[in-house]
């Protein structure tokens, strides 16, 4: 967290707590001494005569008209969007004047300038500040302003910002791991050995009153860890921002293990990760009164090779189990372009969002499948391209003070192609002669057409009702050639793919929350949805030849009713307790409606109608005895329901495979539980920490079965953070994070693949301020990490060692 | 037992108009600064103020008499009065978008979830929970700059995964569920986010029928001996869709 912002378990002292009336108290002499004021000026007695200001004291801008400008006037006339383009935070700006005067201030006559008259209450169109932005100003602040224009305006001395600020963080650290080198980077985000950089640099220019340059970044190696933002800011005409960002994702290569095996598992040592990043450049226009306009570039991109959760088949003693680790190469690229418009004309607010995208796919996996299509192994290809095209606009308008409405409506357009290519191979690797599946380019179109409506109403204080309806009409087309052809000699059998699909999609949203019960809200809402799809698939030829029949096909129409309800509340009854919770309940209910089944009445146009249900109930309890300590406890419990209406469905041979009914086809369960807890016993020491366990389970229709045994266990998370002002220059500070999974399944039958892990990350440390702009750490780290659900073969212990410099100007 | 109720009920009015803030509301500080209110961020924030009403995260705050019209804004971005003082800028203010530690101070368990061994990188800081979620408005579930009323499905996972998302010739019929169907989006204990690790992800949708002779049968194909050779997507690679197989193998 940056250092500036703190939770109560931090040493920096609270904000002080305003008192209740305080500020009627206040309004009141506030318009008793404006009066007097008011009396006071046009009587055409001095500022002096009329306030606290001795005769002869000098005002000072920055100890004296500096502080009301902050507390009144920056909010609205600051250097971000000044109203009525009058500033007050630079001299030459203010004596410029706004949109309607030039007079706003005039040195050396306070009575002629519009500023004393707006903030005395003199003017009878405009008073500032307005009653709605905050409190007027007291007597005595006027009249420090309007001494400060009698004697000229004078800005100060040190009032201009420093022209250039910068920071830089340099760092470096060495790390050494013993056990899986692999899985240690994929879980920590960085490799063992050497490594750093500069965890951080920042600079800012103030090239003119109005013009600010800033960069910001950072740039860690040999983890590819880059940032680099630049922002060229000019006051009331618009920006310049860009910048480029990278990062690694690391991923371990050992697949699967079986214990029945040997070996139980493979370490294949690839160095699999992904380079994600993207570029980006945004051109604002921001003049006064003109819509905002931003126009933009960006480019996103993914190249490496990742860890596939498709592993091999491996063979042992007549069994087969799918553990060989496997990879896939990944070449991504997307080009977006966007516009983005908005406007408030009188009083609708109008936006719209242009977008264009240009992605690019090519992908590369070989494998070893247990039943290959072709050959023994199988190397798989794939590009896909396309374009996308969309708009969105939204309209918003406050009609009343307490009724809201806004419209929306959203075009997209996408246009792809892909390309497919599966070239057989031995068990050499060797490609086999003309064994191959490919599609030779399947053409991929879908439009979208979007509406929204929505409105929030606060008609009574304390009860706020929101509503809001989404109508979406989607169509999609897929069309190619493939070909087959199980190797030379033999004949290549041609055919076809397609697929059309019609989606009408209505969803509904209402919201209603009330909080004006004693220290208490009471809430409830839905989101309805109504969703038909009328479906067709076909696959001619091609595959279809190597699972026996000639066609692949289905015509099926589907109705679904979704809707998702909650409701709950949130009290505090005392300022140091908090308590709340809901109940959701949410189900699905989908029909089928098979008008055209492939051969064998196979899967899934045997099923006639799904539900997926889910009941959740959760609770919190926030308890803050006193203000250095608070404690929050959360709880959670969920279910979800799978089931299903089948049909009669016979094997392929004519036997019976399902005598239809319906079936319960899984359930799932889950318990959270958590804890919270910070404290501040004395003001040099800060204790955060987090507790949380959770129970899952899942199991279905099957689990009587030994392939596919319940799934659950146990997750435990601790979180826990502390740090002690050992001095004025010297923190200590630790952290401890703790997390343990015990998924671990005694499967024999199927593969045990539950995850069952331990893992131990210990930091200590100490930060210094070493001189005025010059400060230091350094931690020391500590992980661990056991996995006896994969035969220890992913274990790891690390030791690290981080040494950061910070270096701020000025 | 009536005066005791009738007591508590007096200490809960009472305290009603207590001037000390709700500790949902007090944790964020930023030195030397303090509340404001609604209203004056209303001042440069006026269509997020407007439209707050119908978020979730409007029910934080109770009641606050400290500040003139409550302090919501400030319970996720710290007291604002420094902020104002600068006239705006992100020098003074909490940003959780930048910084979710202010989201993880109510949303515990999913702070926990992204200690996961695979999570979204939101700790890390290459994401923010603003990426996915609109914390001031009405759908919690859809990203922060869409312009419709309510998320489209998937939408928020589409930003980033395309080729999952894209259309298909053959699609897995799972996606009109939601992505979150199978995925924690957060974090999980499984690869790739799953909610499961074996095949109970799949068969708690995919109905299965056991015979007497203890086969499972899935549609019409017997999958029994496929069971014991391990997950389901080590045959069915092409899990998201498909543009050449129905059976979604490639």
């Amino acid at each position: 967290m940056n250092e500036k912002f703190q939770t109560p378990g931090s040493r920096f002292q609270r904000s002080p707590k305003l008192q209740c009336g305080s500020a009627v108290k206040f309004g009141t002499w506030s318009l008793i001494g404006i009066w007097i004021l008011q009396l006071g000026i046009l009587c055409g007695a001095s500022a002096a005569e009329t306030n606290s200001i001795p005769a002869g004291k000098k005002i000072s801008f920055n100890r004296d008209v500096r502080p009301i400008f902050e507390q009144s006037c920056f909010r609205c006339h600051g250097p971000e969007k000044p109203h009525s383009d009058f500033r007050l935070d630079l001299r030459s700006e203010a004596l410029q004047g706004g949109d309607d005067n030039t007079n706003d201030i005039v040195p050396g006559r306070g009575g002629q300038s519009m500023l004393i008259r707006y903030v005395a209450g003199l003017d009878p169109d405009i008073q500032m500040p307005p009653s709605d932005a905050g409190k007027p100003l007291t007597p005595a602040q006027i009249a420090t302003l309007r001494a400060w224009i009698d004697e000229g305006a004078p800005w100060g001395s040190n009032a201009p910002p420093p022209a250039l600020v910068f920071s830089v963080t340099p760092a470096l650290r060495w790390i050494g791991v013993h056990g899986n080198e692999k899985k240690f980077r994929e879980l920590e985000g960085m490799p063992e050995g050497f490594g750093g950089g500069a965890e951080y640099f920042s600079a800012a220019e103030q090239i003119s009153p109005d013009e600010k340059l800033s960069i910001a970044g950072h740039a860690l190696v040999p983890e590819n860890d880059f940032k680099l933002s630049l922002a060229l800011d000019r006051n009331k005409v618009g920006f310049i921002h860009g910048g480029f960002e990278e990062w690694r994702k690391y991923y371990d290569d050992t697949g699967g293990y079986y214990p029945g095996f040997t070996p139980s598992a493979f370490l294949l040592n690839r160095d699999l990760h992904l380079d994600i990043g993207r570029a980006w450049v945004n051109f604002g226009l921001a003049l006064p009164h003109w819509p905002q306009i931003v126009l933009g570039y960006e480019y996103q991109f993914r190249r490496g090779n990742e860890a596939s959760l498709a592993w091999g088949a491996v063979s042992r003693n007549g069994g087969v189990k799918s553990i060989y680790p496997n990879a896939e190469g990944l070449n991504e690229h997307t080009h977006v372009l966007k516009l983005d418009i908005t406007y408030d004309w009188r009083g609708w607010e109008l936006e719209d969002r242009a977008r264009g995208e240009f992605y690019r796919l090519g992908e590369s996996r070989d494998d070893t499948p247990a039943f290959p299509m072709i050959g023994l192994e199988q190397r798989m290809n794939q590009k896909a391209t396309y374009t996308l095209g969309a708009n969105t606009f939204h309209v918003a308008r406050q009609l009343t003070d307490w009724w809201r409405v806004s419209a929306g409506g959203l075009y997209s357009r996408f246009d792809g192609a892909t390309y497919f290519n599966l070239i057989g191979a031995d068990n050499t690797g060797a490609p086999i002669p003309g064994a191959y599946w490919r599609t030779d380019g399947v053409t991929l179109k879908r439009d979208s057409r979007v509406a929204s409506l929505a409105t929030l109403m606060t008609p009574l204080k304390g009860l706020s009702l929101s509503a809001a309806g989404q109508a979406e009409w989607t169509r999609e087309r897929g069309l190619g050639d493939v070909a087959l052809d199980f190797g030379d000699p033999g004949p290549v059998i041609p055919g076809t793919v397609s697929a059309n699909q019609d989606q009408a999609e209505f969803s509904e949203n209402l919201d209603a929350q009330f909080n004006r019960l004693p220290r208490t809200v009471v809430f409830a809402g839905a989101r309805l949805q109504q969703e038909s799809v009328g479906q067709t698939d076909a696959a001619n030829g091609g595959i279809a030849a190597y699972d026996g029949v000639n066609a692949i096909g289905q015509r099926t129409d589907a109705l679904n009713h979704f809707y998702d309800a909650r409701a709950g509340f949130t009290s505090s009854p005392w300022s140091w307790l908090e308590f709340g919770g809901h109940c959701r309940r949410r189900d699905s209910r989908t029909g089928y409606n098979n008008l055209m089944a492939e051969p064998g009445n196979g899967y899934p146009a045997f099923i006639t109608h799904r539900d997926i249900a889910l009941d959740e109930i959760a609770g919190h309890l926030v308890l803050q005895p006193v203000f250095w300590l608070q404690a929050r406890l959360t709880y959670r419990w969920s279910e979800s329901r799978y089931s299903s209406a089948t049909a009669a469905a016979t094997n392929f041979n004519g036997s019976t495979a399902s005598p239809g009914g319906p079936v319960l086809d899984g359930r799932t369960q889950s318990d959270d539980f958590g804890l919270n807890l910070m404290f501040t016993p004395v003001p040099r020491f800060y204790f955060s920490g987090a507790f949380t366990c959770g129970y899952s389970r899942a199991t279905t229709g099957s689990a009587a079965s030994p392939e596919v045994v319940p799934y659950f266990g146990n997750t435990y998370t601790i979180t826990a953070s502390a740090g002690f002002a050992l001095n004025a220059k010297t923190d200590l500070n630790a952290s401890y994070a703790f997390s343990q999974a015990t998924y671990g399944q005694n499967n024999t039958t199927g593969l045990p693949l539950g995850l069952d892990f331990t893992r131990h990350e210990l930091r200590v440390g100490l930060a210094r301020q070493l001189t005025k702009r010059l400060s230091g750490g350094l931690r020391y780290q500590f992980s661990d990490y056991s996995e006896p659900g994969a035969g220890n073969v992913n274990n790891f212990t690390a030791h690290g060692i981080f040494a950061t410099l910070v270096y701020k100007w000025p | 037992m009536f005066p005791v109720v009738a007591g508590g009920a007096a200490l809960l009015l009472f305290n009603s108009c207590s001037t000390t803030p709700t500790a949902e509301v007090a944790p964020l500080e930023i030195p030397g600064a303090h509340f404001v209110g609604n209203q004056v961020c209303a001042q440069c924030h006026a269509q997020i103020v407007r439209e707050f009403p119908a978020s979730p995260h409007a029910r934080l705050v109770v009641e606050n008499l400290a500040a003139p019209a409550g302090v919501a804004c400030e319970a996720c971005h710290g007291p604002g009065s420094r902020h104002v003082a600068d006239g705006g800028g992100a020098k003074f203010i909490i940003n959780p978008g930048k910084n979710p530690d202010a989201c993880f101070r109510c949303h515990l368990q999913v702070r926990a979830e992204f200690e996961l061994p695979d999570h979204h990188p939101v700790i890390e800081g290459r994401m923010s929970c603003a990426d996915c979620h609109d914390p001031h408005g009405g759908d919690i579930f859809k990203p922060a700059d869409g312009g419709l009323a309510m998320a489209r499905r998937n939408e928020n996972c589409a930003q980033c995964h395309r080729e999952q998302t894209r259309p298909f010739v053959f699609e897995h019929p799972a996606g009109r569920e939601g992505c979150t169907v199978c995925h924690n989006p957060h974090g999980s204990v499984n690869r790739a986010l799953l909610a499961e690790a074996d095949d109970n992800l799949c068969l708690r949708c995919h109905a299965q029928t056991r015979t007497p002779a203890g086969q499972i049968f899935i549609g019409n194909v017997d999958h029994t001996p496929l069971l014991q050779m391990g997950d389901c997507w080590s045959c069915h690679t092409a899990i998201h869709g498909s543009d050449a197989d129905p059976r979604l193998r490639y």
